[in-house]
């Protein structure tokens, strides 16, 4: 795959990735990894864990990955453009747009945008959990614990995540240890 | 606000937004709505937006906020901002990743990793709608909740693509409030 086929599949992938950069994991996946065997599945793999884990929205983050593993350095560059092609060329227009047409109109289209962005964060968030369901008994307790303290107990956000990967790098390190 | 601060205020946003969009979503409400340098109404406006659009929602999101707090210079140093973590962390994390043994511990490690990305994603879904519509028993917003799992439904069993729903959800509710 040459530069500039990786710039057209980006922008195709960033116009197509409606929810965010869950649906534009499982895009790229669908044409690199099971169209076009460009990638190893298990690299993708890796590049997903890393994607998740590194701060920053995980489209632009595989997308880099992509890109650094198909053409290096500029390719790298040219992914991470294509797949932001969609904000650079119309968010502020789109907001100009909610922004100037009659109120009486907007009334209504404010509350179907609310709907959309709602209903949007739910979809991206059910199609993760379809990637993980093939779950075994770790992998449950995993999901437990991460619901449980983030969602019941109304946990403040960060700690938690720090000490939930603290916790469980700590277990990974030890039952690798014990493993030799 | 001046500009040197909004840099600073898009790095703290970027290289704190673990889990991706959803994260900074929560950040921008956080470090814009709290402190009052955007009202609530204009964030629920910004957020819907964002959705409308494909492509990452996470940096439409920054995006947005910097170009209604600073204009056109605000909108560039915000997504530049919020996208630099990922360009300097993900080399090293993703290598770190593909070295990992392939030991129980270390796919423990990795789907917690996955398991963390998808609780913030669900996370964020609830606060948008929180955000939206308030968590209460109001017809308006028992309707809501029916008409987001019934799309969410549709889209997920029959593979619907996104934008229809999109298109018809934001023309149906544009038309309703012309009319009543």
């Amino acid at each position: 795959m040459n530069l500039f086929q990786l710039l057209v599949l980006s922008v195709k992938i960033g116009f197509m990735a409606y929810g965010g950069g869950n649906t534009a994991i499982v895009l790229y996946h669908r044409y690199l990894v099971e169209e076009m065997g460009l990638i190893p599945e298990e690299e993708f793999s890796h590049m997903i864990g890393a994607a998740i884990f590194v701060p920053g929205p995980s489209a632009m983050n595989i997308a880099y990955a992509i890109g650094l593993y198909l053409g290096g350095i500029p390719g790298a560059i040219l992914s991470m453009i294509g797949v932001i092609s969609p904000t650079i060329l119309l968010i502020i227009p789109l907001w100009f747009l909610v922004g100037h047409i009659d109120p009486r109109l907007t009334q209504g289209l404010r509350l179907g945008l609310k709907v959309v962005g709602a209903t949007m964060a739910l979809y991206a968030s059910l199609i993760i959990l379809g990637q993980i369901l093939r779950l075994d008994g770790i992998k449950m307790l995993a999901v437990g614990i991460g619901l449980i303290t983030i969602l019941a107990l109304g946990a403040p956000l960060m700690p938690t995540i720090i000490g939930f990967l603290l916790v469980l790098g700590a277990i990974s390190f030890l039952r690798q240890r014990s493993g030799r | 606000m001046g500009l040197w601060k909004l840099i600073l205020l898009s790095l703290k946003i970027g290289f704190l937004s673990y889990g991706g969009g959803g994260t900074m979503l929560m950040l921008v409400h956080r470090y814009f709505v709290e402190t009052r340098l955007i009202s609530p109404d204009k964030f629920a406006e910004i957020v819907g937006t964002s959705f409308t659009i494909p492509g990452p929602f996470g940096l439409n999101i920054t995006g947005l906020a910097g170009y209604v707090v600073a204009g056109f210079p605000g909108f560039v140093i915000m997504l530049l901002g919020s996208m630099a973590p990922s360009i300097v962390l993900m080399p090293p994390v993703w290598h770190f990743i593909s070295g990992l043994k392939n030991g129980s511990g270390s796919r423990l490690f990795k789907s917690g990793v996955r398991v963390m990305g998808w609780a913030l994603t669900l996370y964020a879904a609830v606060n948008v709608f929180a955000g939206a519509f308030g968590l209460n028993t109001k017809p308006l917003t028992l309707f809501v909740a029916a008409y987001m799992a019934l799309w969410t439904w549709l889209m997920l069993r029959y593979r619907l693509h996104p934008g229809i729903f999109i298109f018809i959800t934001l023309l149906v509710f544009t038309i309703g409030g012309v009319m009543l």
